[in-house]
């Protein structure tokens, strides 16, 4: 059986939420295994949440905001635009495979958008596997606890 | 805590597509669960009252809907919860219907996806805090930015119903650039005149202030509470100048005089133009010996009336206002600008707005046309759309048709030449304007074909257009005096204002309208106003049509007891935890966000934050915090949703 | 009143936090008043040996620094915990992993191919590498095997205290002995630092930033009193937590996170990037990339003392 990745993707309220909205309003098929986390703003999701997500179970994190130039609070988005660019390097220093959290811009009429970009991911992470959160030496060592 | 799951079946649209009893099964077993309830329409008018009924039986204190999506009826579920006398923040949403039941059709796929989406919901819902909605009374009164003829007529028709209105600019005097243009067009007759009794009504209409001599510092806030954060600088001149002008013949300084347009020069104190407002004189800091250290008192020698201070100094002013009109105006470039025209290289090549000045009774030549060796010239051309910069500024060809008529008028010997390129003559009574000069005769029309490659160049001891005609062929006008028509640029220091109330600007820099059809007279941000030539080139007819548009729209939405409510679900700063870095303060879309000086601490606006949570996010010390949407009650949610908790 | 017994232990680190500990310059003579050192290896010679032979529980309190590296860095770790009623991770590398835990952005194979193999200077025709043990004719040689990754104290046994720094700062090792003596340690698991961020204690003035360009530090001369970020210069004073007085700071050197996270911050790195992020005047993919890139190790310069604490580990296994 193919592996089946879990993906989570926070959507802003304004833009992406909308997007979702029209996806489904459409009955376009979207993944399943996309888990949608509201936040007002993608200005709002910390880097923190990001890798919190790889590290509890997430394969893949999206990040799903307004386009920029349209962001509901003018510029929010820039934000996460520039984050995004640092975490990326980042995230390679410590072999985080690139690709497996993404930052897109769907707005909220862009149904088929939302659907393609959601499906993409999941295609683009099965590709890559399951993410390696495990260490198993770590696990080892502390099961060995005296 | 009690918590409630309320399961929306949506007749068939969650039902069918999501096995609700095995939801209901999972997630009774979360913990502090009280009531797990699947009801076919929640938002109907049974399934509202039976919820309420359910809220106050099980004494719930949190409760989850499972329903739509928050844009249908979040409001719906939060009124609910208030009309069972619960906090309307004490609740969540998870959208099972169009991101779950549409989008997915396994039905055990979308089962799943559901009780993950809803344990999410419990898991944020935990964290909620109720809070108490604020509102605030809207400030009726109005600053319009720019004191040309769109800021004064907008002044004064906000002000007619008694509210306070601010009218700033930054020049000494009101008037803006229409003083500078003595001839209207199409009936030739004195804009000044016009002008003078707008700009006296001003001194007496007690609820208007005028405000001069004054930069914009800052703006924050919103729609019926805007703060607008200026410095008056000095004009050195105080109350009992009478403009008799006797200061500006002792000062020992020349400058480039602004209002000839490089034409002539002017004392450093000066009379900014014959009915100013206020009517007083200003020295030009930049220009006056005494502030590039020197002592020259000559102004205050010379003055009968002790009018001269020049101890005065910057006056910082805070102005409370609920709107704001833009009406900045525009700029014309100057003549040096234009060096493919000869601009300020070729000798008598004037531009447009010098030539105004020259047929002005008010200007250097005294309504008189005059070369550079003071003789009148015998023949001129006019050059059309030679400040030209994409776009078309829509008043140029008048403009020279006017100088065509004027000309004719006056010196019945001149030759005159139009060189344009299309005609654009769309406003009222310019057809006519226009036919009636072909008629006269006495003006030579040819057409460029292409305005781009026009140039102008020495001819002998003539300036000559140089310009491609239909068929692609040089051609040349030599004249006397070469006149540039030149284009409108949006004023200098407009982009920056812009910038600073994220007011976007179109493609050639103006204001851009927030819709260009349906909503000429507003900006994209709601009570940010557009009057005038702020927001592209306009004649003085369309200038005042636009600007009372905008008055009226500042008006109406600004009614005494209108209240705007805030948000609270916003950010708020730990002060135990913040040490004062200040990166949140650059990152606030709305400047919401100021540093205690004494506390070195940050502190959010309650008034001007959105909620957008951008700070919390940035905040490297953990100390910037979100009503609703909190670190912990997201971190939660995220192990809910990835179904580790 | 009988002496409390400490101990003192340097596992996979540099050594300056046993002379830290010196650091608290006469306070020392006081302390061993009230507390006798029975395991120190870096002063004395005393043998593991010597701790084996203790009851379990019998010191008093254990100063560990340095991380986990290796088998013999575990070994003993578990020894003294056993043997000692309160465990302090002492300095960044037991708290945090310290400077040794930058090897977790590579592999166990990677380093040793690195050191072995590859550099310039290295000459090893037999491509020779440690062995875990080797037979010689004397008999075996045994060596502690190196972990794929280096772990923080409190990875591998429980830890009651925490003292960060690189090195920790005499006032605070003055402190804990102070509390201890006295009998008022705070609550277990507590982190002995200042409640805020460096910035708290940095005196530079700052503005509301507005970066355009970040310098490495061989590239400008920063001035002295303005905030080293405003300038352009990286400080991780802003995701650090406080107590070191902001020395770095003083010295015109950006703060380089030893402390760690503050409170409120579950992994400094990730509030690095968040915050530098957010400050960056771009508002384009191209433009932000470009000043993006200007930050030249990202994670090497984020994680500098607290890799082995970042939410992954430092580094993903691979």
């Amino acid at each position: 059986m193919s592996f089946e990745p879990t993906i989570v993707a926070f959507i802003c309220n304004w833009c992406s939420y909308g997007g979702a909205d029209k996806a489904g309003a459409a009955k376009l098929e979207c993944p399943a295994n996309v888990r949608l986390l509201r936040v007002m703003c993608s200005g709002r999701v910390d880097p923190q949440l990001l890798v919190r997500a790889l590290q509890q179970g997430a394969d893949g994190v999206m990040v799903l905001g307004c386009h920029p130039g349209d962001c509901h609070y003018k510029k929010g988005n820039y934000s996460t635009l520039r984050r995004d660019q640092l975490l990326q390097r980042m995230l390679e220093q410590f072999g985080v495979e690139p690709g497996r959290i993404s930052l897109d811009w769907v707005s909220a009429a862009e149904g088929e958008k939302f659907a393609r970009v959601t499906n993409e991911m999941v295609e683009r992470i099965r590709q890559l596997g399951p993410f390696r959160r495990d260490n198993p030496e770590l696990t080892r060592l502390r099961a060995t606890v005296p | 805590m009690r918590i409630g799951a309320f399961i929306c079946k949506c007749g068939p649209n969650v039902s069918e597509k999501i096995d609700l009893d095995e939801v209901k099964r999972v997630i009774e077993k979360q913990p502090d669960m009280a009531s797990v309830v699947i009801e076919n329409f929640p938002c109907s008018p049974a399934g509202k009252t039976l919820l309420k009924q359910t809220i106050k039986d099980q004494n719930l204190t949190h409760c989850v809907f499972a329903a739509c999506s928050h844009r249908e009826h979040e409001k719906t579920f939060a009124r609910l919860l208030d009309e069972a006398g619960r906090n309307p923040y004490m609740m969540e949403m998870a959208n099972i219907r169009e991101h779950v039941a549409w989008m997915v059709s396994d039905r055990q796929q979308a089962t799943e996806r559901a009780i993950f989406q809803i344990k999410a919901a419990i898991a944020k819902v935990r964290h909620n805090q109720p809070l108490d909605h604020k509102e605030i009374e809207v400030s009726t009164a109005v600053a319009i930015i720019g004191g040309g003829i769109a800021g004064i007529k907008a002044a004064k028709l906000a002000a007619r119903d008694g509210r306070k209105v601010y009218l700033i600019d930054r020049d000494p005097s009101v008037g803006g650039k229409m003083p500078c243009w003595e001839k209207s067009y199409p009936t030739m007759d004195c804009n000044p005149c016009f002008l003078a009794p707008e700009i006296g009504d001003l001194k007496d209409i007690a609820n208007i202030e005028v405000i001069t001599n004054a930069d914009i510092d800052e703006i924050v806030g919103f729609f019926g509470s805007f703060t607008v954060r200026l410095t008056q600088k000095p004009r050195y001149v105080n109350d009992g100048c009478m403009t008799c002008g006797e200061c500006g013949k002792v000062c020992p300084v020349k400058v480039e005089d602004p209002f000839q347009f490089g034409l002539v020069e002017r004392s450093a104190i000066h009379v900014p133009f014959p009915g100013c407002l206020p009517a007083m004189a200003s020295i030009d800091h930049a220009a006056c010996l005494r502030y590039k250290g020197g002592d020259c008192d000559k102004c205050a020698a010379a003055c009968m009336f002790g009018a001269i201070d020049y101890n005065q100094a910057d006056r910082k002013r805070e102005l409370a206002v609920g709107a704001l009109v833009l009406a900045t105006g525009f700029e014309v470039p100057a003549v040096q600008k234009l060096a493919r025209f000869g601009g300020g290289k070729i000798a008598n090549v004037y531009s447009a707005a010098q030539v105004e000045r020259m047929l002005s009774s008010t200007g250097p030549t005294h309504a008189r046309l005059q070369l550079a060796d003071g003789s009148t010239p015998r023949s001129v051309a006019i050059l059309g759309c030679a400040g030209r910069d994409g776009h078309c500024s829509r008043v140029c060809c008048a403009i020279s048709l006017k100088y065509a008529r004027y000309v004719a008028e006056h010196y019945p010997e001149m030759a005159v030449t139009f060189v344009h390129h299309d005609l654009c003559l769309a406003g009222e009574g310019l057809q006519r304007f226009h036919d009636d000069i072909v008629k006269a005769g006495k003006t030579a029309f040819r057409k460029m074909a292409d305005y781009r490659t026009t140039r102008v160049v020495t001819d002998g001891d003539q300036p000559a257009i140089v310009y491609p005609d239909a068929a692609g062929k040089e051609q040349r006008v030599a004249a006397d005096m070469v006149v540039l028509a030149m284009g409108m640029q949006p004023a200098a220091g407009s982009a920056e204002l812009c910038a600073m109330l994220s007011v976007d600007r179109n493609p050639e820099g103006f204001v851009a309208k927030n819709h260009a059809k349906m909503d000429p007279n507003t900006s994209g941000i709601a009570g940010i106003y557009i009057a005038g030539c702020a927001g592209g080139p306009k004649d003085v007819q369309e200038s005042v049509m636009n600007a009372e548009g905008a008055a009226g729209q500042a008006a109406s939405a600004l009614r005494p007891g209108e209240k705007v409510r805030l948000e609270v679900a916003i950010a708020y700063a730990d002060e135990n935890a913040c040490s004062g870095c200040r990166a949140c303060l650059a990152v606030c879309p709305y400047k919401a966000i100021t540093a205690d000086a004494e506390k070195q601490v940050a502190v959010v606006s309650e008034v001007l934050c959105k909620g957008c949570g951008t700070c919390v996010a940035a905040c490297p010390s953990g100390a910037m915090h979100n009503h609703h949407f909190e670190y912990a009650a997201l971190r939660d949610s995220l192990t809910a949703l990835l179904g580790r908790s | 009143m009988a002496k409390a017994k400490a101990g003192f232990y340097w596992a996979s680190s540099c050594g300056g936090c046993d002379i830290a500990v010196l650091e608290i310059g006469a306070t020392i003579l006081e302390v061993l008043q009230h507390v006798d050192i029975v395991f120190w290896p870096c002063i004395t010679d005393f043998k593991y040996a010597d701790v084996e032979a203790m009851a379990d529980g019998e010191m008093d309190v254990c100063l560990f620094n340095g991380a986990i590296r290796n088998e013999e860095n575990l070994h003993v770790a578990r020894l003294l915990r056993r043997k000692s009623k309160i465990m302090v991770a002492y300095g960044a590398c037991a708290h945090t992993g310290g400077i040794p835990s930058l090897a977790n952005f590579y592999t166990r194979e990677a380093l040793l191919a690195r050191v072995y193999d590859e550099t310039p200077s290295t000459v090893n025709p037999e491509k020779t590498r440690p062995q875990t043990s080797t037979a010689v004719a004397e008999g075996t040689l045994t060596l502690p095997a190196m972990f794929e990754r280096v772990y923080k104290l409190d990875d591998v046994i429980k830890v009651d205290y925490y003292v960060p720094g690189c090195p920790a700062v005499p006032e605070t090792t003055a402190a804990l002995f102070g509390a201890l003596i006295a009998g008022k340690l705070p609550p277990a698991g507590a982190t002995l630092r200042g409640e805020k961020t460096v910035c708290d204690e940095c005196r530079r003035t700052r503005k509301e930033k507005k970066l355009t360009r970040f310098y490495r530090p061989q590239e400008l001369v920063p001035t002295k009193d303005e905030c080293l970020l405003d300038q352009g210069l990286i400080c991780t004073g802003p995701a650090t937590a406080a107590g070191c007085g902001a020395q770095c700071l003083t010295a015109n050197q950006g703060c380089r996170g030893c402390y760690g996270a503050p409170a409120g911050v579950e992994d400094q790195g990730l509030k690095m990037v968040a915050v530098l992020g957010s400050l960056v005047a771009a508002e384009n993919v191209a433009a932000a990339k470009a000043i993006m890139d200007q930050v030249v190790d990202p994670a090497g310069t984020f994680y500098r003392f607290a890799a082995a604490a970042s939410t992954l580990g430092g580094g993903v296994t691979r």
